[in-house]
């Protein structure tokens, strides 16, 4: 009785919250009260992290943005490999990216997505590989994980619920839901080092960090020159258009331009 | 500082041209004038020697390949060689056929003394799958003598010249058949016994040819080498003894030519961004592959792993028997920094590694970096340059951190657009009316809106068509 247990134990698929190590070199979210919960205090670093999210645009990118904006201005890089749609550069920027620090990866087939993901973790070139894997089996997950260990490198698996049904070898699994409210919540369903699910409460629409200032040259200056020009920090202005959102009433633009000049315009053109 | 030359000869040279192309050894013997020159470890197993006839030798080991010596492929190999040693001495002199000597007194202290030098001279030719015997001694000439008696003889000292070289066989020296029998019929089977003669006398016996030799020899009369200069282009050919049928196969033999260019290379000081491979068939024209890197760079590695790549992505349409690696354009490239903080992180690959890795499969088009333009219309208001290249960052708030390619009409209803149900709009308008001097001018009125599963749109009416609706980005 007690060997057939054992040897479920052994078996790589099972996963038990006390054995494994509960420090773990991490990053930090940017949300204090994620960091309190994950072990470590953050985004586990050289590991695979799953975030699950049922619809597009629900801040899945958002709940990353912190953190990779902290990783693009260390030394390394960062890949967004087979993203669904276009990451808009100037919004990345204006969340703190350092875009001269991005590679861009976009496979034509699902098996090279996969191959270039693997490729990236392990080079070890970069601080963190945010992709969007589609359909993806238990072993090239395992896969993944070993070479985010391998290259010292946070690996972000952006998934849907559909895709992530099947249990994933991933270090940290989060799912993030967004009620009509716009409340977002977050589910930490398989989380090391810590026990049981837990659930959390974020506010993802409200910007956490305004443009930083881009060094100028951003990396390629040598010593002194870089110093010197840096040193009078330059931020970028960042005013928001609409200080407070518009009542309810206000849907339809209130503001109405006399329109013939332009069309004159248009016929001179 | 006193000079200390090393010789080195390569007495299986007409072998070596085919054996190094292939992993294991082959079963093979060269022919030059319808006598074996040069076998095999295998072949001289079954009893095969040098100087028999083809057909004897095929009747000890029927499966024998026997190929044609090719002297062109050999001089280039030593011509390919002495490019290479230029990365541990700025001196190196060819003596074809088979050997080369280099000046080694200057460039020991810079591989860590003489066993340090001795040991990475070692690799590098045995990474060239070429076998050798060296000397070293205080003259060229002396060098070249105990290379010619079996090598493995490194002595420093000029006194020891004389006493060293006594104890050599005279057919150490470049003999006639004639010198060699008047020689022996006077009894003098060592170098030692010519010395004890009067010169003069042995001069007028025996030519001075002789006496030359043995004075250049014991450093007594000047000994001029010619400096080898290198060619400014690559051109590497590696015959293979049997046909390779696979791409490990053709990878090994590439890895060989490849170690040649990167010799090459670091003689020179130089680097290559790009290099030409022709893979040889029987009955097919080449293939021709242009292998790329993101840089300058004379690391071999890199250039090996662009080329597993192509490989594995394109099959071979016929079994290979040659390579031609070839290089137009080597330039000066300096040796990179190395950083005396991070001694922990040598082993991660650098950014140009990971790309060429990555494009060599995906196509270069695949893989770029991000960056902003200053313009007013969304869908212009970034691209994708070249990685590491965008200097320019222009923060915009206010911005979906996804963008559709083309914005997406959304269906209406009481004029309010819809997706997955009625969007309530949050923030807005935006007015964006920009770009008339291209032609593809816009007027937008953009909102951010929520839908009803809760995620996060960027959606704007057409000031030109009013009462459309377009979907434009998630806020993701």
């Amino acid at each position: 009785m007690t060997d057939a247990l054992h040897e479920l134990l052994r078996e790589p698929r099972i996963w038990r919250a006390t054995s494994a190590p509960v420090t773990t070199a991490a990053t930090a979210t940017g949300f204090a009260e994620l960091d309190a919960r994950l072990p470590g205090g953050g985004w586990p670093q050289a590991a695979l992290t799953e975030v699950i999210h049922a619809q597009q645009g629900i801040g899945e990118l958002q709940l990353l943005m912190p953190a990779l904006a902290r990783l693009s201005r260390a030394s390394r890089w960062i890949a967004l490999i087979a993203p669904p749609h276009i990451p808009y550069a100037p919004a990345l920027a204006a969340c703190g990216i350092d875009l001269s620090r991005i590679l861009l990866v976009r496979p034509q087939r699902h098996v090279d997505t996969l191959w270039a993901v693997e490729q990236a973790l392990r080079a070890g070139t970069c601080a963190a590989v945010i992709c969007w894997p589609g359909q993806a089996d238990a072993s090239a997950l395992r896969r993944l994980q070993l070479a985010a260990e391998t290259g010292d490198c946070a690996g972000f698996l952006l998934r849907s619920e559909t895709d992530a049904a099947q249990p994933s070898p991933a270090t940290l699994r989060v799912r993030l839901r967004r009620d009509t409210e716009g409340v977002s919540q977050l589910d930490l369903i398989k989380c090391r080092g810590n026990v049981g699910p837990q659930s959390l409460q974020l506010k993802l629409d409200t910007p956490r960090v305004q443009a930083l200032p881009v060094s100028w040259p951003p990396h390629g200056g040598r010593g002194r020159e870089r110093m010197a020009e840096t040193a009078p920090a330059r931020p970028a202005i960042v005013r928001p258009l609409y200080p407070k959102p518009r009542s309810e009433q206000a849907r339809v633009p209130q503001l109405q331009l006399p329109l013939d000049g332009e069309r004159q315009l248009d016929r001179m053109h | 500082m006193s000079l200390l030359w090393q010789a080195l000869r390569f007495p299986e040279l007409p072998l070596d041209v085919f054996r190094r192309g292939c992993d294991d050894e082959p079963l093979m013997a060269v022919v030059d004038a319808q006598r074996l020159l040069t076998v095999s470890r295998t072949a001289a197993a079954d009893g095969v020697s040098p100087g028999m006839r083809p057909a004897q030798a095929r009747s000890l080991s029927p499966d024998l390949q026997l190929v044609q010596r090719r002297p062109d492929l050999e001089q280039d190999s030593l011509r390919r060689l002495a490019d290479g040693l230029l990365q541990f001495s700025g001196w190196v002199s060819r003596q074809p056929p088979f050997e080369l000597v280099l000046e080694i007194g200057g460039s020991q202290r810079l591989f860590g003394g003489m066993a340090g030098l001795q040991q990475q001279l070692n690799r590098h030719l045995q990474q060239l799958g070429l076998h050798w015997q060296s000397a070293v001694a205080p003259t060229a000439a002396a060098a070249c003598l105990f290379c010619r008696v079996g090598g493995d003889t490194l002595f420093t000292e000029r006194e020891a010249l004389a006493a060293r070289l006594a104890a050599l066989p005279i057919h150490a020296m470049e003999l006639t058949p004639a010198q060699t029998r008047a020689l022996s019929g006077l009894g003098l089977l060592t170098l030692g016994d010519c010395l004890r003669l009067p010169a003069a006398e042995l001069g007028r016996r025996l030519g001075d040819t002789l006496s030359e030799q043995l004075q250049r020899a014991l450093g007594e009369r000047p000994d001029p080498r010619p400096n080898h200069r290198p060619r400014p282009v690559f051109h590497g050919e590696l015959a293979l003894p049997a046909a390779a049928h696979d791409s490990a196969a053709v990878l090994f033999a590439l890895q060989r030519l490849l170690r040649d260019l990167q010799a090459l290379l670091t003689g020179l000081q130089a680097g290559v961004q790009r290099v030409r491979l022709r893979l040889l068939h029987e009955d097919h024209a080449a293939t021709p592959l242009l292998l790329g890197l993101q840089g300058l760079s004379r690391d071999g590695e890199r250039l090996l792993v662009v080329a597993r790549e192509r490989l594995q992505r394109t099959p071979l349409k016929a079994p290979v028997t040659g390579l031609i690696l070839e290089a137009r354009h080597l330039l000066p490239l300096t040796a990179s920094p190395t950083d005396l903080l991070r001694h922990g992180q040598t082993a991660r690959m650098s950014w140009q590694q990971l790309t060429e890795r990555l494009g060599a499969r995906l196509g270069e088009a695949a893989i770029s970096g991000l960056g902003t333009v200053a313009d007013h219309r969304p869908e212009r208001a970034w691209h994708m340059p070249a990685p590491a290249s965008d200097r320019q960052q222009t923060a915009s708030p206010h911005r979906p951190l996804w963008l559709l390619p083309e914005p997406q009409q959304l269906a209406c209803r009481n004029g309010l657009p819809e997706h997955h149900g009625q969007l309530q709009l949050c923030q807005g308008p935006e007015r964006i009316e920009s770009g008339w001097w291209d032609g593809q001018d816009i007027s937008r009125d953009y909102y951010q809106a929520r839908a009803a599963d809760g995620s996060r749109l960027w959606v704007f009416q057409d000031r030109r068509q009013p009462g459309r609706w377009f979907l434009h980005g998630y806020f993701g």
